[in-house]
């Protein structure tokens, strides 16, 4: 299967979701979303950090500079409150919307 | 917190870019670190890791989106790369600022003046309420008349004065639905105070003259309704009399000033900002018009002697058409053998009178349109240059366009140097406008009577130059900013150097466009000059040289008539003995100084049908008059010192008189009444311009100047003229000693050579012929600058092509000729396409021309050729330069 390019919102809701699971840098957050969806998804640099900074905007994520596991210099993102409130509401409402969509196909 | 985050983040920008920098370059490095364990060589997995994370600057651009200040970053930004592109191109940026600042600045200048002698209302309440009342007839032959008077479409005589019962008789009528209110000019009146005299002007008001406008004292109280029948003589002054007579000082109030003879109470001072329903004209006082004042000439209860003018307030629902139709039956019974057909018109009185608004309308227009032809020159000169420069910077749009900028980006750059030049450009050009106004009011203060305008810089004039500035520089940068929006990076980015740079059809047309409407310009500022000079060489019928003039008015002395022509005797003596002069004379009023006395009569034996009058101009005569003037006795003889008060009253009359009032006959001999007394024709003079240059001589009649005065007939102001070697500005001290020295209460007046009356009586014309010559110098310099622009352009393009060419061994001249030819062929195609303009657009100016030809073909040819000239000129430089080019060089750099 080809690389599908993914949605802002969609892609706003991978990001937070990856953090949930604990403070990450930029290129690791686009290593694990390749890797867990078996490279389905890959995330565009291009698109990566403009998420990022958009979230960091808005309150979602904060950063700060830290050393890496190879002990290189690395800007941590992590998730803050309402970052985590924000997963929660994205996770409904992409569950109702999935969910929707399915019973359309399923139903001949 | 959530709303101080994008300040927080615009302010903390740089960090944001660092970190981010060094975010990207870590995120390379790791997939670096990925590719080489993935086994690739390391250079190879830097390239691929690269590849992989993309172009960095639309990331970081996205990036930067995202910050909300990002457009006012992006602004600041942008502002800060224009300013330094403006400051790399330092001859674009000094060449456009320029033009910008004159064609602001001129127009500027003309349009305040336009403003304040068009377009300002009077500084009353309500001024759209104000109307002027005018008169007209078919004809029109009043006894006496003392008022404006012309000429209206359809041969209808317009007038404005009527006597006073007719006057009161429409104020009466119009009660209700408007406030008529009436005044009469006192001009040159001796005003004594205790320590000085000075001449000044007033006007004679009804008692609801200052109600009716709305204008109230400043301290003090004004002439107010009751004041009439009241009959105390007492007057309002200006502020600008009470500044400079009682220095500001408030104790004015209830000071006396001594006029004709009464003594006058200050009752009130008026505003500062009041001007006087004349804007442009200074008056000194106002009094009040009652029956016995010593102002009136006749006594108000007369109905003969047409004098009072009428303005009037509008009330509420009223309109013009009913006013004039309740006047006119009023009017028409005023004299109904006097006048026929009469008509009351209305007109709009909200900027109250101007002479120079009637005299300077259709010219101030016409400067306005040359003006807004010198700005559309300037648009089209800067759009040429931006154009130049937006194709020579191809290259450079090129590059940034392939580096990721945006479209948007490239022509908002354009748009930001635009604004900045039309910023400064703006800014230098208010600067400029200060100095032009000063210019302009300096030059109009040096005719007829005297422009007195304020030219101040107010909001309205301000705005105007702002916004021709931005709609100039905007306009030029609209091209430009497009075509940089539109590069195709991969055209752009080709290494082809400065040849294959754009031909630039559009500079061509742009050239051509400022040529042909400079050709208009030029011709129109050449035709103006022409006929100025016209003006200037017309017979005058007498010595206009070496001729100085001042007016005398003694009637406050406290003389009696045998006194007053004894005392003008003695000062003509006193004059005449000065040293440096030849001869000095006293008459009634000077001549091309737009005065006019006109009387009626019948000669003895005339042969007209009864009832019927014929008309003369009157001036007053000493002995030594026709000497000093310089106007030669053709029959008969001059006035002599033996036409005392006693003998027979006698006149000389002109040439057109007896040719008109007596042909084919000689009129000496003949006599006729005026004044209530016998005048005999004693000998013709040779004709001369009276009231001014340009009106045909009429019938004149020169009656003895001692015999002048008597009864109630004496002349009061009366004029001398002084025929010296002397420069003028030196006879003005030992004139005013001498009167001095004979009676300390007469002020000198009017003091000036006879040759400045002469060009105030072609002010109008010398200042739209100056102003139209500056125009036009501006408009060709732009022309200059365009073409140049254009040519020096087109020659670096070509710098490959003219290298080959000269390394073949082409002569010098072979190299210039095509660039030369190129100049003037442009030049060609503006004179061509501007020709059909120029015919149009004279046409327009014909009634403003003396003695030349609309379609004056001498003025076109010359033009055309200057144009030609500076066509060639501006081809110099560039022409100079392609023909030093080393041709190796120009080569190496393709």
């Amino acid at each position: 299967m080809g690389q599908i390019d993914l949605l802002q919102g969609t892609l706003d809701m991978l990001i937070l979701r990856v953090l949930s699971r604990g403070p990450m840098h930029g290129w690791g957050i686009a290593d694990r979303i390749a890797l867990v969806s078996k490279s389905v998804l890959s995330v565009g640099e291009g698109s990566l950090y403009p998420a990022l900074y958009r979230m960091q905007q808005k309150g979602w994520i904060e950063s700060e500079w830290s050393l890496s596991e190879n002990n290189r210099k690395a800007k941590y993102y992590r998730l803050t409150k309402s970052g985590r409130k924000q997963l929660q509401e994205k996770t409904e409402t992409w569950n109702q919307m999935t969910a929707a969509v399915e019973a359309i196909m399923r139903t001949p | 917190m959530k709303l101080l985050r994008p300040f927080i983040t615009f302010f903390r920008r740089h960090r944001l870019e660092h970190d981010m920098a060094e975010e990207f370059r870590l995120h390379v490095d790791h997939l670096t670190a990925k590719g080489i364990a993935d086994g690739l060589s390391p250079t190879e997995a830097r390239r691929q890791a690269r590849l992989r994370f993309g172009a960095v600057d639309p990331v970081a651009e996205t990036v930067r989106d995202q910050r909300s200040l990002h457009w006012f970053e992006t602004g600041w930004r942008g502002l800060r790369f224009a300013l330094r592109g403006l400051r790399n191109a330092p001859g674009f940026t000094v060449v456009s600022v320029s033009i910008i600042a004159i064609g602001v600045g001129a127009s500027t200048a003309v349009f305040s003046l336009v403003d304040a002698v068009l377009l300002e209302s009077l500084p009353v309440p309500n001024p759209h309420e104000l109307r002027l009342l005018r008169w007209s007839a078919t004809e029109a032959k009043m006894r006496s008349y003392n008022g404006d008077y012309s000429q209206a479409a359809g041969d209808r005589h317009v007038r404005e004065s009527v006597s006073h019962p007719t006057f009161m008789a429409m104020r009466d009528r119009a009660a209700g639905m408007a406030e008529i209110f009436g005044y009469f000019p006192a001009e040159d009146i001796a005003v004594v105070m205790p320590h000085s005299s000075v001449s000044a002007n007033g006007l004679m008001v009804s008692d609801n003259f200052f109600a009716a406008l709305g204008v109230r004292a400043h301290i003090g109280r004004v002439i107010a309704p009751g004041d009439d029948a009241s009959a105390v003589p007492n007057v309002v002054i200006t502020h600008g009399f009470w500044q400079s007579r009682f220095g500001g000082d408030a104790a004015a109030l209830g000071a006396t000033l001594q006029m004709l003879g009464t003594n006058h109470t200050i009752i009130g001072i008026l505003p500062p900002d009041f001007p006087g329903i004349h804007p442009g004209t200074t008056y000194d006082f106002y009094v009040p018009m009652y029956e016995g004042s010593p102002f009136l000439y006749v006594p108000l209860s007369e109905d003969w002697h047409w004098f009072i003018r009428m303005m009037g307030r509008m009330k509420d629902g009223t309109s013009d058409a009913q006013i004039e139709a309740a006047l006119t039956p009023i009017f028409a019974r005023a004299a109904p053998d006097r006048v026929a057909d009469g008509r009351i018109e209305l007109a709009e009185g909200r900027s109250g009178l101007s002479f120079h608004r009637d005299l300077y309308g259709r010219p101030l227009a016409l400067m306005l349109g040359i003006t807004a032809m010198v700005m559309l020159i300037a648009c089209a000169n800067l759009g040429g240059l931006s154009l130049s420069r937006g194709a020579a910077r191809e290259h450079e749009f090129a590059v940034r366009a392939a580096l990721g900028a945006s479209r948007r980006r490239l022509i908002g750059q354009s748009l930001a140097e635009s604004a900045i030049l039309a910023v400064l450009g703006g800014g230098l050009g208010i600067v400029f406008a200060t100095w032009t106004r000063h210019a302009l009011s300096t030059l109009l203060a040096g005719s007829p009577q005297g422009l007195d305008y304020d030219l101040g810089l107010d909001g309205r004039v301000l705005g105007f130059s702002l916004a021709a500035a931005t709609i100039t520089a905007l306009l030029a940068g609209l091209f430009p900013a497009l075509r940089a929006g539109g590069v195709d990076p991969l055209d752009g980015l080709k290494p082809r150097g400065a040849t294959g740079a754009p031909r630039l059809r559009l500079g061509r047309v742009l050239v051509v466009a400022q040529i042909c409407v400079s050709l208009s310009i030029l011709v129109g500022a050449g035709l103006g000059w022409k006929s100025l000079l016209n003006l200037r060489h017309i017979e005058t019928g007498f010595d206009n040289g070496q001729l100085v003039v001042f007016s005398l008015n003694p009637s406050s002395a406290g003389y009696d008539n045998r006194g007053l022509v004894d005392f003008h005797q003695r000062a003509q003596a006193a004059v005449a003995a000065l040293p440096g002069v030849e001869s000095a004379t006293v008459m009634h009023y000077t001549h091309l100084d737009d005065r006019r006395s006109t009387g009626g009569f019948r000669l003895a034996d005339d042969d007209l049908p009864p009832g019927e009058r014929r008309w003369t101009r009157r001036q007053a005569a000493s002995e030594t008059f026709f000497d000093t003037m310089g106007i030669p006795i053709i029959e008969g003889r001059s006035i002599s010192a033996s036409d005392t008060t006693e003998a027979r009253k006698v006149v000389v009359v002109n040439e057109t008189f007896a040719r008109e009032v007596s042909p084919g006959r000689s009129p000496i001999g003949r006599s006729f009444e005026m004044w209530d007394a016998n005048w005999t024709i004693v000998g013709v003079c040779r004709d001369a311009k009276l009231a001014n240059l340009k009106e045909e001589v009429p019938p004149t009649a020169y009656f003895a100047f001692a015999q002048r005065f008597y009864d109630r007939y004496s002349l009061e102001n009366v004029s001398y003229a002084v025929r010296t070697t002397l420069p003028a500005t030196a006879l003005r001290q030992p004139i005013e000693q001498a009167i001095k020295a004979l009676n300390p209460d007469v002020p000198v007046s009017d003091y000036a050579a006879q040759d400045t009356l002469l060009n105030r009586n072609i002010g109008h014309e010398r200042m739209l012929a100056m102003l139209s010559a500056a125009l036009a110098g501006v408009a060709l310099v732009l022309c200059c600058i365009g073409l140049y622009g254009l040519i020096a352009y087109d020659v670096t393009r070509r710098r490959g092509e003219i290298a080959i060419r000269l390394a073949i061994g082409a002569q010098p001249g072979d190299v210039v000729r095509p660039i030369l030819r190129q100049a003037l062929v442009l030049a060609a195609l503006g004179i061509a396409t501007g020709v059909p303009l120029v015919l149009g657009l004279t046409r327009l100016i014909q009634n403003q021309l003396h003695g030349v030809p609309p379609h004056d073909p001498a003025t076109l040819v010359s033009v055309a050729a200057v144009l030609l000239v500076v066509a060639a000129l501006a081809a110099l430089l560039p022409a100079w330069r392609a023909m030093r080019v080393a041709p190796l060089q120009a080569l190496r750099n393709e």
